[in-house]
């Protein structure tokens, strides 16, 4: 069949940072150890399988510097090891205890293949999953890109354009140095685009970030092709949005394929369920229920009682949806094709922590869509955004409008009565960042300033992750995003004032260089104000 | 029990070889021994040992704790959505605390303009809303009116004379705010603390009375960030 278009579909893999080796085990780190069990290391397998198959496609991949130096961290991935070993265990546990009853115990058994098939693939690669991901880039099936340093929303660090600057830099400059190139693309942190922003990406080198849909719709243009061609900035940087359709046919809450009956029930877990004194031992404490990634039930519906998950029923609505969305995307781009003046392409991100832990089906979901897509019958191709503007590089001239993908479009998911004291906090920090840098130019620094200095300006990173204020507003985990912003202000704090009054206690600053081991290679003086960078003019005494 | 049974020409089974096969296939898949994952420690480099990073961050937190105390003048305006902007300011220098007493009767006011802070030697008057303010510190969330074009605002605390010549003492940042969007319907929630600025051509609204209250930032309670110590570390 001709082609007649394309689909681009992107993951964006992110979680906070939440290292801490200052306990000997941390309930928070259990988020990277889940993400991993259910999210990145089923995504290799899908490639791997994909890749073995020979399957043509193409995917896009955009791993954030936090998460990427996790997976790197020697002490989260003993954590880890120790971790999934937990896990097999309590699914062997579960094997014995659910003998009795067939439909558990065939589930438990399939708990069982899917850890041992977990850690199978990350001793395969040595427990560095990040070469998996290279491995797949270099068949040149996966694009990898990625985002700002510590994810930060940058529509409201943008006071401070030296902040942004060295959110964008630290990002692309860790990725560098894990994976030896540069990126071509750029995950703004949310979405979050206000024009300008264009400018800064365009001067780190990146060549196409990604807006919510309003963002290209709103733009200083009408966009004639509306969703379905980038826009150019005016500057060679290109936008490209996400499509609602696409969208809507995973992320909706009513509509969406995760939602569907014969999916597994995220909620239901046995860390919660079972009695105390068996769980003990894989919960946190052995007092404090979490999830173990051991659930038994499907979603059944509203207000029914959860029935038993069934295998072979999952299967089959995997493959069902599966070919559902192939055939809508055909269906879109039919219509597309015949109206524009050039191939559409349909942008689909989505967070790639939905597939695996919110959605467990959702890895093999994305299986079976990259097989249909690489069938001949099929009138589009998986593309990434890079070989689309290699294919077409003229695009309409126009800025994006400022936009977001959170709730409303904009940033009051990030500032709101439950959030809004961070602000004056880390700006105020980023100045004072500024200052330092910029007091200490030109001047011969020891290296216990250097590495204060240094120091200082991981603190600063850390603290302004768009997580914290996300997770206050959400109500999730809201002690622990406090903790951990009042712990990185405190850093940047401390520092700041020991490199101020010439008191540097190495013994501290150590303890915050093995605590906050991130970004390696940071160098301080990116935050020396430049001449465009200075401030208005404030009145003092 | 008869060995002979088991094999030989008498040996007459109920279950046949394939089905033999396939069922110690799968109890080999399912029930067989595993080695737990070797934990390779060697390349952990922590040279301090947990409970001493732990007094550290615990220390530093206890003194560095980021406090509502600052020492120079700022106004920030941040963009929320297209009916809101977000503000807050510090008065640090003794002549704007000066200003400020006494409470309720003074001239020290907020104004914000729909337009780019501008060059002060290009005088242009440009419209602006004046709200009278009475505390050193405050945040809050704006109610503007809509647009569908990029607008930018800025604003001033500044002190109005009695000869209505107005002294700025602080001024903000310019901020882009979001334009509204044929897509969303624009956010209407309002909260107690908010200041609406009607739609109309800008008059002045009523003062803001009552200062941010002053919140710990510290988190003293940790709830959800659990950190668990082994035994022989407690």
């Amino acid at each position: 069949m001709v082609n007649k278009g394309f689909l681009s579909i992107i993951l964006h893999a992110h979680l906070p940072y939440v290292r801490h080796p200052e306990y000997d085990s941390f309930f928070e780190e259990n988020w990277l150890f889940e993400a991993i069990t259910e999210c990145y290391i089923p995504l290799i397998n899908v490639l791997d399988r994909l890749n073995n198959d020979q399957i043509n496609y193409r995917l896009t991949l955009s791993l954030s510097p936090t998460l990427i130096s996790m997976l790197r961290d020697d002490l989260l991935q003993s954590r880890y090891q120790h971790h999934l070993n937990k896990q097999i265990e309590l699914a062997e546990k579960e094997i014995i205890r659910t003998r009795h009853n067939p439909q558990l115990h065939k589930l438990a058994r399939h708990y069982r293949r899917f850890f041992l098939k977990t850690k199978k693939t990350y001793a395969h690669y040595d427990s560095d999953l990040l070469s998996a991901f290279k491995k797949h880039y270099k068949t040149g099936h996966l694009e990898l890109i990625t985002t700002a340093a510590t994810h930060g929303f940058l529509p409201l660090l943008n006071i401070n354009e030296t902040t942004v600057r060295n959110q964008i830099n630290t990002g692309i400059e860790t990725f560098k140095s894990n994976f030896g190139f540069s990126p071509s693309g750029f995950w703004l942190p949310e979405c979050g685009f206000y024009p300008g922003l264009e400018t800064l990406l365009a001067n780190s080198g990146i060549k196409y970030f990604f807006t919510d849909t309003h963002g290209v719709m709103d733009a200083s243009e009408i966009p004639k092709n509306g969703t379905y061609a980038p826009l150019d900035c005016g500057n060679g940087v290109m936008a490209f949005a996400r499509d609602r359709e696409s969208s809507h046919q995973v992320w909706s809450a009513e509509e969406g394929y995760p939602g569907n009956v014969n999916y597994r029930e995220y909620y239901s877990d046995i860390g919660f369920e079972l009695d105390q004194e068996y769980i003990a031992p894989y919960i946190l404490d052995g007092t404090t229920r979490i999830n173990t990634g051991i659930k038994y039930h499907r979603i059944t519906g509203k207000e029914l009682e959860k029935d038993y998950y069934d295998l072979k029923q999952a299967r089959l609505k995997i493959d069902q949806d599966a070919n559902d969305f192939i055939t809508k995307q055909q269906q879109q781009i039919d219509q597309l094709s015949s109206t524009m003046d050039r191939a559409p392409i349909i942008v689909a991100p989505y967070d790639a922590e939905l597939f695996g832990h919110w959605w467990f089906e959702g890895p093999s979901w994305l299986e079976s869509v990259l097989r249909l897509a690489s069938q001949k019958n099929n009138n589009f191709k998986t593309i990434s955004c890079s070989d689309y503007l290699k294919q077409q590089s003229m695009h309409q001239v126009a800025i994006p409008a400022a936009s977001t993908w959170g709730d409303d479009g904009y940033s009051s998911y990030w500032i709101n009565e439950e959030n809004d004291w961070i602000y004056p906090f880390i700006h105020r920090a980023a100045e004072e960042m500024e200052q330092l840098a910029t007091d200490f130019e030109g001047m011969t620094v020891s290296d216990l300033q250097k590495r204060a200095l240094n120091q200082a300006a991981r603190s600063l990173l850390l603290a302004q992750a768009s997580d914290w204020p996300f997770i206050m507003k959400s109500g999730t985990t809201t002690e622990y995003a406090k903790k951990r912003i009042t712990d990185h202000l405190a850093r940047f704090n401390y520092l700041n004032e020991s490199i101020r009054k010439n008191s540097i206690d190495e013994h501290y600053l150590f303890a915050l260089e093995t605590m906050d081991n991130i970004f390696p290679d940071i160098d301080y003086r990116s935050y020396t104000i430049k001449p465009s960078d200075a401030p208005p003019s404030i009145k003092s005494d | 029990m008869d060995l002979r049974l088991s094999s030989g020409k008498n040996f007459n089974p109920r279950i046949s070889a394939s089905e033999m096969i396939k069922i110690s296939h799968k109890i080999s898949r399912d029930f067989s021994p595993v080695e737990p994952i070797k934990v390779d420690t060697s390349n952990i480099k922590l040279t301090l040992p947990s409970q001493e990073l732990l007094r550290v961050s615990q220390n530093i937190n206890l003194y560095y704790a980021p406090k509502i105390v600052s020492v120079i003048n700022k106004l920030t305006l941040l963009a929320v959505d297209p009916r809101h902007l977000y503000i807050y300011w510090n008065l640090a220098n003794s002549q704007a605390k000066s200003l400020l007493q006494p409470m309720y009767n003074n001239d020290v006011v907020l104004r914000i303009y729909s337009e780019p802070k501008q060059d002060k030697i290009n005088i242009k008057p440009k419209p602006f809303i004046e709200i009278p303010i009475h505390t050193f510190q405050s945040q809050r969330k704006i109610s503007i009116p809509k647009t569908s074009k990029h607008t930018t605002y800025s604003a001033d605390i500044g002190n109005n004379s009695e000869n209505n010549n107005f002294t700025s003492l602080v001024e903000s940042n310019d901020l882009h705010v979001y334009k509204e969007s044929k897509l969303f319907t624009p956010p209407t929630s309002h909260h107690d603390n908010d200041v609406d600025i009607q739609d109309s051509e800008f008059h002045p609204v009523d003062p803001i009375l009552f200062s941010t209250p002053v919140k710990s930032h510290y988190a003293s309670t940790n709830h959800s960030g659990l950190g668990h110590k082994d035994k022989d570390g407690e």
